[in-house]
């Protein structure tokens, strides 16, 4: 008997094994045909950690004329005196784009690295992209092609320097030294807010001049973007006690009208069983009431797109952000407007905090200049090269979706 | 008329506005919001500061669209023509950049905090739950005739009223925040000068680079301007002499008299 329940387990062990391997791919040495996973190692990543801005940007100037790369790399002009390069105020550090593709395609496409300047992680994704996008392949031919594609590794070259966030005031000065209060950032007070808020600031004068030059840069001396995406990383303390290993969160900017919002706030995200049965079982019913946002937006180009993003980055094996997290807030619901809201699984959306008070983020507000696509996505504390892999495969996916047309169900 | 205080403070190279925005005057913003959305009034701002400056003036009697008032020693600036849409659209930017968000901020938090009570307490495992609902089973159980009116008021809940407190609750905050997008649409200024104040930014403009925001920390509790003590113990962490010197000074012995020495 005993011998017979081992025998089963052993064949039952390989057959499981043969499942997951089939599915799973070993991303250290895998090139997705987009993105070269393979660029990632963690000896580059130690490298990030002690050195200077400068430093790091010579260095990829360095390894692009060594081999001759097809990347320009143009540095953001000053919003005052835009013959001359943007300088930071105290060390004058210059902040750099580099740009890839065919210039004359309608197809303007920005990934921005780190808008905080704590979370330095993924300019070494942005320069892993723009690497591997220069291999040869027939995608990555089509995709430089049809696109235009600019990298902003750094937005905040002296945030990058210090590792904090930069705070504006409504006089336009930036700060890196928030007034901190048992290591919690206080950012409203007497009106410095952060950064990526401040891109979509009312009033022109109140934007600080580091932001009035990267949004001219973009908007007139780039062409203004189709699609923006912007990558980001969870750095305060204490986050790994509740987000640890948590997989990729995407944030959608998409613009609704406000009835449509209202509609959208109203409604549910369908997260036990239960609840995703009884979503099932509504479609056989037509008398039955909206009840779940994936009902009201189903169809929706925004909302199937991101969807398919997602359910790539689920096809190379990495993790998405998973419903146990949303659980808990429902769970344990924190009283007060939500920031952001879920739409469906590791998808969400801005919530009422932003849109009533009209609070307008970076990627919303190059949205509502040029019509773009605006996309952020958060990755939380695990690995560096985990989190790399994550970003990059992200940019992986809108690529194929954005630009090749395709779709993953 | 509604009004709101900003007051112009010296800091180190130039003026900043300071407001009351302080967590505890929550309710009284509410307050100036729903009357205004009542009684349709309109906002006044009211600058403090250190002295009416005589540009105001020629700046007022050269334009078409403002015109200086006098009332009770302070100059008011009221519109005297309707101002170009591009000049109203940047005032209204600044303010909407300030009070708006912040203003629509709080309405929307305290909304969701009266709402997380209500909705806690109807929900499966809340107070009015099934475990709840069956708790004056008990006393159905035990027969006890006195307690039968309360039970049955506790098992029939009505419906029409829980919906109608709810309502009540969103359209109390409604109303609140109509008032103020009326409010930031209907703006007058108004100069106001403060003797205080003119002491405060004197006694932080000639101590530059020395115990300056100390001072003004310490002294504007007396003057009447306490709000400004947060504002100003802040700005303490950028002077140049630091109070930390004490300490550069011989410790106290801890005997008070001097200890013997060994012959």
């Amino acid at each position: 008997m005993n011998k017979l329940r081992k025998w089963l387990v052993k064949r039952l062990d390989k057959k499981i094994d043969r499942i997951i391997k089939s599915s799973k791919i070993d991303l250290s040495m895998y090139d997705s045909g987009v993105i070269d996973y393979s660029l990632i190692n963690q000896p580059e990543i130690n490298n990030l950690r002690e050195i200077p801005y400068p430093e790091f940007i010579e260095r990829v100037a360095q390894i692009i004329e060594e081999n001759n790369l097809p990347i320009q790399i143009v540095p953001v002009k000053d919003f005052f005196n835009p013959k001359e390069d943007f300088k930071t105020e105290p060390l004058g550090y210059k902040i750099y784009t580099f740009e890839l593709g065919n210039p004359s395609s309608s197809n303007k496409i920005v990934i921005e690295g780190t808008c905080h300047g704590g979370e330095r992680i993924h300019s070494l994704t942005c320069i892993i992209i723009a690497l591997s996008l220069c291999k040869e392949g027939p995608l990555r031919e089509k995709i430089l092609e049809n696109s235009h594609i600019s990298i902003l590794p750094a937005a905040d070259p002296l945030g990058w320097q210090k590792k904090t966030r930069a705070y504006v005031n409504m006089r336009g000065d930036e700060t890196r030294n928030p007034v901190v209060v048992n290591m919690q950032h206080i950012r409203n007070l007497f009106g410095w807010s952060d950064t990526n808020a401040v891109f979509g600031r009312n009033l022109e004068e109140a934007k600080s001049a580091r932001v009035r030059a990267i949004e001219k840069h973009f908007l007139e001396r780039f062409g203004p973007p189709t699609l923006y995406n912007s990558l980001h990383e969870t750095v305060m303390f204490g986050s790994h006690l509740f987000y640890g290993n948590a997989g990729v969160m995407i944030l959608i900017h998409h613009y609704f009208p406000e009835k449509v919002r209202d509609v959208i706030f109203s409604l549910r995200y369908a997260l036990t069983r239960g609840e995703k049965l009884e979503k099932a079982l509504r479609k056989f019913n037509p008398l039955a009431e909206l009840k779940y946002t994936e009902e009201y937006l189903e169809c929706h180009p925004a909302f199937e797109k991101a969807k398919s993003i997602r359910n790539y980055i689920k096809k190379l094996g990495i993790r998405t952000f998973e419903d146990k997290f949303f659980r808990v807030e429902r769970e344990f619901p924190i009283p007060g407007p939500k920031s952001e809201i879920t739409i469906a699984e590791s998808l969400l959306m801005t919530g009422p905090l932003y849109v009533k008070a009209g609070i307008v983020l970076a990627p919303d507000y190059y949205e509502k200049m040029s019509g773009c696509v605006g996309q952020t996505i958060e990755t939380f504390s695990q690995s560096e090269s985990e989190r790399i892999i994550q970003g990059a495969a992200f940019i992986d996916g809108t690529l194929r979706c954005e630009v090749l047309g395709e779709y993953y169900e | 008329m509604a009004k709101i205080d900003l007051y112009k403070v010296w800091q180190k190279d130039g003026y900043t506005l300071v407001t009351h925005t302080d967590p505890i005057f929550f309710t009284d913003r509410l307050v100036r919001n729903q009357k205004i959305s009542r009684r349709r009034e309109s906002l006044e701002i009211i600058l403090n500061v250190e002295k009416i400056e005589n540009y105001l003036w020629e700046v007022a009697e050269n334009s078409p669209y403002l015109d200086v008032v006098e009332e009770d020693g302070s100059l008011k600036i009221a519109p005297r023509k309707k101002i170009s849409p591009e000049f109203e659209k940047n005032l209204l930017c600044a303010f909407r950049d300030t009070f708006f968000q912040e203003e629509n901020i709080t309405n929307q938090y305290l909304l969701y905090q009266d709402l997380f009570l209500y909705y806690g307490r109807y929900r499966f495992g809340g107070f009015y739950g099934i475990i709840h609902k069956l708790f004056p089973l008990v006393f159905i159980m035990r027969v006890v005739k006195g307690y039968q009116p309360m039970v049955w008021q506790m098992l029939i809940v009505d419906p029409y009223f829980l919906n109608k407190t709810k309502e009540k609750i969103i359209s109390w905050y409604e109303e609140i925040e109509e008032g103020a997008e009326y409010a930031f649409s209907n703006i007058t200024l108004v100069q106001k000068e403060n003797l205080a104040l003119k002491v405060l930014n004197n006694i932080v403009r000639k101590n530059k680079g020395k115990e300056g925001f100390n001072i003004a920390s310490k002294l504007c509790g007396r003057l009447g301007l306490g709000f400004l003590k947060d504002f100003y113990w802040v700005a303490t962490q950028a002077t140049e002499d630091t109070e930390w010197d004490i300490y550069k000074k011989p410790p106290v012995p801890f005997t008070l008299w001097p200890e013997r020495k060994s012959e």
